[in-house]
């Protein structure tokens, strides 16, 4: 199978999409991330990310929403695909995988 | 929403920022989500905080930290520079070009003209540059120049005394070379006593002169050979010249009169680009036996140069106290005068017009050089205005085109190749032309100037291609980006789409441009050719008309019966013997002290060396006293010039005033003293003032004084009759008196123009490009009416039918071409005054520059634009109106 590469903030901003489920905007993601892991992150960097997921194909997007705090401009919302849904699981799949090879002993907290 | 309460806005300015700078096609979704964001920030944090959250989540979607959604693609689109895309770029331009032949042929004869220009130029800037450049360790290499300062008069030159060298070589026993050299630039060979030549660059050297001057030698050892007396190198050319062979070692010729050298080896011919292209070198030990003149004297000065390599990484600076203290030891200057000794770097002697030298090869002045290389660049940049203002005017057809190429699929981008393509195609067919037409320039370029060209075909053609790309963008960059805007929906709206008028500025700039580059030339050259004319028609105080000036040798003993065998011949009217006519390079300058009592006071002064008939041959004014007489002459037949006998002075009313006198009458009588041996001579007479050299300096006090050991020269004043029977009767005469020796005679008209050289090349090469310049802008200026004229060909035949007159058709079409002319001229007027004010300075004696002279350029220009535009204009007016009217 053919493997996408997926980084860990596009990973985040996909698991992010699928959270808010059919919810997914620019500002409503860049949010999330931040309450859900504390980082500090520009918009931009949202902006930018969702643009290369949407060109790799693991969300679509279509415009609507337009609320009045935000001017009457409409939102981009953002879908997770089912190519999308497949790279999140495969990675979860090769990362629980991986945890299986790791010796216990290696990952004890500290010596004793 | 309450809406009480207003949404709070972030800064309008940020706002806008956003807007211009975010893409369109994410715009309306990053605005929305920054306002909420803002909204929610607000909220929390304030006004403060929102704002400046805001600010910089608009910085992180700003180019270039933003990412551009990519369009949907739903056709094929191919790779900008595809090679199929690159061909049909190519393509379609070549049958753009092929279907405008007339637009073409102006675009190409007119790039071709200004690329073989600006290349000319440029093969000449380079060799200019390149003096010099290949001798090894250049940089290390110093002429020993010196700097008198005189009051207000500074003296800068190459020559030094010959007594130079040997003293450098002892106090500066730190330079690891020191090479003395004497040049001889008029003198003869005899190769036996029936053949005679000429030769120009004979060189005097020492063995040294190896170690800092390549020389490569064909057979023989220079180093060895130019360590002995009465040895000399020949060049291969030169063998030939002499001998018709170049297997001559071991054959023996005369250098003069006296001077036996024997051939001992041959070396290359010396490159065009050096300032010392010796035809042969002579041992320096032969010097003392060809020139006695003073060889072993400090005050002496005539023809010797010397050159020195300094130690590795140390400036001539380092040097100045030391070598002030040899000129104090040796030569140290009296009364107010201060000297100095400079050492002036081998590759900047090229340039320096200011110090008078040894070289073969005259300086050029760098502002002459910066000025033909700008002019080389204007005529290339005319030429690139035309294509632009071509290309912009034909817009409004190749809109049509843009638009359908647009609607079916071209990018910008590839627009715009496809237009620099066209003006690639061009100056790529234009350089292949001026790569040809140099060939045929080249040679006479260089027997114009003088001067050998470096020609490299390697170079040339990187330079060429350069050039190429350089025009190619300079041209059709602006056609290109202006062309590929137009919107596809606008370009194929039937409406007939006019220029806009940043556009129509544009290109009447440009016009106005041309037409001042070309104008400023033309008053260029007519200021030229009137200041060519003072020198040929100034009056300099004498007669110039029919004077023959032969060379002479003889000696002074047989003078006499020399001057009476001439006289005897009809077509003479007088004969003087003298050292140079009284305007001459050949000059003996010193000083003059007018009152001997006081010798710190003195002037510069010209010392005239010239017998009795002097005053007949060149009609000299004699203002008070008499002119020199027959028995002064007798006196002092023979010998060096000595204080202790007994001379009589004429001399020029600048002395007269010198003196502190008034009336030329006052002077006579008194006692002046020269620095010519410190004669003290008494002024019998006083003749009107003329000039001694060139227009170039002022009229300088002189003194006539006969001697006969320096006449050099026979001046003879001719009768108007039949010039060549008397030439050559002449010359019989001559060939009686003399042996072994070349005859040689010439007008003084002709040398006189020959001061003025330099100024006549400079008029001739303003000429050719300043009718260069103009004749591309008229190609141009045709080629734009054409254009224009033809677009407008409904609307002549509605005037028409309305009942206009050709005439005030005609009127019409032109006023728009001539008004930009006048423009131009009212640019290029006060341009070219300064200009030619500035290159007037230069001569002490200079026309005034007359309103005429702008008056007439300016009516020419206007002529010639209307003659150009007149034939579109008037085939435009006669047209029949129902042809032009006709609906298609």
């Amino acid at each position: 199978m053919r493997r996408t590469y997926l980084g860990e903030f596009e990973e985040i901003v996909l698991l992010m999409v699928a959270i808010l489920d059919g919810e997914a905007y620019g500002l409503s993601v860049s949010q999330e991330i931040e309450q859900q892991t504390g980082r500090m992150i520009t918009f931009g960097a949202v902006h930018n990310t969702l643009i290369r997921l949407e060109e790799k194909g693991f969300v679509k997007s279509q415009l609507g929403g337009a609320t009045a705090e935000r001017g009457g401009r409409r939102k981009r919302l953002f879908t997770i695909t089912a190519h999308g849904s497949r790279a999140l699981q495969d990675v979860q799949q090769l990362r629980s995988q991986l945890w299986q090879l790791v010796p216990p002993s290696a990952l004890k907290v500290s010596g004793i | 929403m309450n809406p009480k309460v207003p949404t709070p806005a972030p800064p309008r300015w940020a706002q806008r920022l956003l807007a211009w700078l975010h893409p369109d096609d994410t715009l309306e979704e990053v605005e929305g989500d920054l306002q909420e964001l803002y909204t929610y920030w607000y909220g929390r944090a304030g006004k403060r905080q929102a704002a400046l959250r805001y600010l910089l989540n608009v910085l992180s979607v700003l180019p270039p930290f933003v990412r551009r959604r990519k369009r949907e693609k739903d056709y094929y689109q191919p790779y900008l520079l595809h090679p199929d895309m690159i061909r049909n770029y190519l393509k379609i331009a070549w049958r753009n070009l092929r279907k405008y032949p007339a637009t073409t042929a102006v675009h190409l004869l007119g790039l071709t003209v200004g690329l073989t220009t600006c290349l000319l130029i440029g093969l000449f800037l380079r060799s200019e540059w390149l003096y010099d450049r290949y001798q090894p360790q250049g940089e290390r290499t110093y002429r020993v120049n010196l700097i008198d300062r005189h009051e207000n008069e500074t003296e800068y030159s190459g020559i030094t005394p010959y007594p130079m060298g040997e003293a450098l070589r002892t106090d500066f026993p730190d330079w690891p070379v020191v090479v003395s050299m004497h040049t001889e630039g008029d003198a003869f060979v005899a190769i036996s006593p029936e053949k005679l030549l000429p030769e120009k660059r004979a060189l005097f050297v020492e063995p040294q002169f190896l170690d800092l001057f390549t020389v490569e030698m064909v057979t023989g050892n220079a180093r060895q050979a130019l360590g002995q007396p009465n040895q000399a190198i020949l060049s291969e050319s030169t063998a030939k010249r002499y001998f018709g062979t170049t297997d001559v070692v071991g054959r023996t010729f005369h250098l003069g009169q006296k001077t036996q050298l024997q051939v001992a080896g041959i070396m290359r011919d010396m490159p065009g680009q050096t300032n010392l292209p010796a035809n042969l070198l002579v041992s320096y030990k032969t010097l003392k036996e060809y020139f006695d003149l003073g060889v072993d004297q400090w005050g002496m000065r005539s023809q010797g140069s010397i050159f020195i390599r300094l130690p590795e990484n140390q400036a001539p600076d380092k040097y100045r106290a030391r070598m002030q203290q040899l000129v104090n030891k040796y030569m140290k200057p009296d009364g107010t005068e201060t000297r100095e000794i400079v050492l002036q770097p081998l590759h900047a002697i090229h340039f320096d017009v200011q110090a008078e030298g040894t070289d073969f090869v005259p300086a050029v002045s760098p502002t002459y050089l910066w000025t033909f290389g700008l002019i080389g660049l204007f005529v290339l940049l005319i030429a690139c205005v035309n294509f632009i203002n071509l290309s912009t005017a034909h817009a409004m057809i190749r809109a049509k085109e843009v638009g359908i190429r647009k609607s079916i699929g071209a990018t910008r981008h590839q627009l715009m190749g496809q237009f620099i393509g066209e003006a690639g195609w061009l100056a790529g067919g234009a350089a292949l032309l001026s790569l040809g037409l140099m060939q045929v320039v080249l040679p006479r370029l260089e027997d114009f100037l003088e001067r050998e060209l470096d020609f490299r075909w390697v170079e040339v053609a990187g330079m060429v291609a350069a050039l190429a790309v350089l025009t190619a963008l300079a041209a059709g960059l602006y056609p290109a980006l202006f062309l590929s805007r137009f919107k596809p929906i606008k370009a194929l709206s039937s409406r007939v789409q006019s220029a806009s008028s940043g556009q129509v500025w544009l290109r009447q700039g440009l016009v106005v441009f041309q037409f001042t580059v070309s104008l400023v030339l033309a008053v260029g050259v007519a200021i030229i050719y009137q200041q060519m004319n003072l020198f040929r028609e100034k009056d300099l105080g004498f007669q110039r008309e029919a004077v023959l000036t032969v060379d002479v040798t003889s000696k002074a003993a047989k003078r006499p019966a020399f001057r009476d065998a001439l006289l005897q011949i009809q077509g003479v009217e007088a004969v003087s013997f003298a050292f140079g006519a009284p305007t001459s390079n050949n000059n003996f300058n010193t000083k003059l002290i007018p009152n001997p009592a006081i010798p710190e006071q003195w002037v510069d002064a010209n010392i005239k060396i010239a017998d009795a008939g002097y005053q007949k041959t060149f009609g000299l004014k004699l203002l008070a006293g008499r002119f020199l007489e027959p028995q002064d002459t007798l006196t002092n037949a023979s010998g060096m010039p000595s204080s202790d006998r007994k001379y009589v002075f004429v001399v020029n009313e600048a002395v007269v005033r010198a003196m502190g006198y008034s009336q030329p009458a006052q002077a006579i009588g008194k006692q002046i003293q020269i620095g010519l041996n410190d004669i003290k001579a008494e002024i019998v007479g006083v003749v009107a003032n003329f000039h001694v050299s060139s227009l170039h300096e002022a009229i300088k006090p002189a003194v006539i004084m006969n001697f006969p050991y320096f006449y050099e020269t026979a001046h003879l004043k001719l009768r108007p009759t039949s010039y060549p029977s008397t030439l050559a009767a002449v010359e019989g005469v001559w060939k009686q008196f003399h042996t072994n020796t070349l005859y040689n005679s010439r007008f003084v008209e002709d040398s006189l123009q020959e001061l003025y050289v330099e100024e006549a090349r400079q008029f001739t090469l303003l000429r050719i490009f300043a009718g260069l310049a103009l004749v591309i802008c008229c190609l141009g200026l045709w080629g734009l009416s054409t254009f224009l004229i033809e677009r407008r060909t409904k609307e002549i035949g509605v005037r028409k039918v309305l009942g206009a007159s050709i005439t005030s058709i005609v009127a019409l079409l032109s006023t728009d071409f001539v008004r930009l002319v006048l423009i131009a001229f009212v640019i290029a007027s006060p341009i070219a005054w300064y200009v030619m004010n500035q290159w007037l300075e230069t001569f002490v004696y200079q026309i005034d520059i007359e309103w005429w002279v702008f008056a007439l350029a300016g009516t020419l220009a206007v002529g010639i634009a209307l003659l150009t535009v007149s034939f579109q204009s008037i085939k435009a007016a006669l047209m029949n109106p129902v042809r032009s009217l006709r609906s298609e």
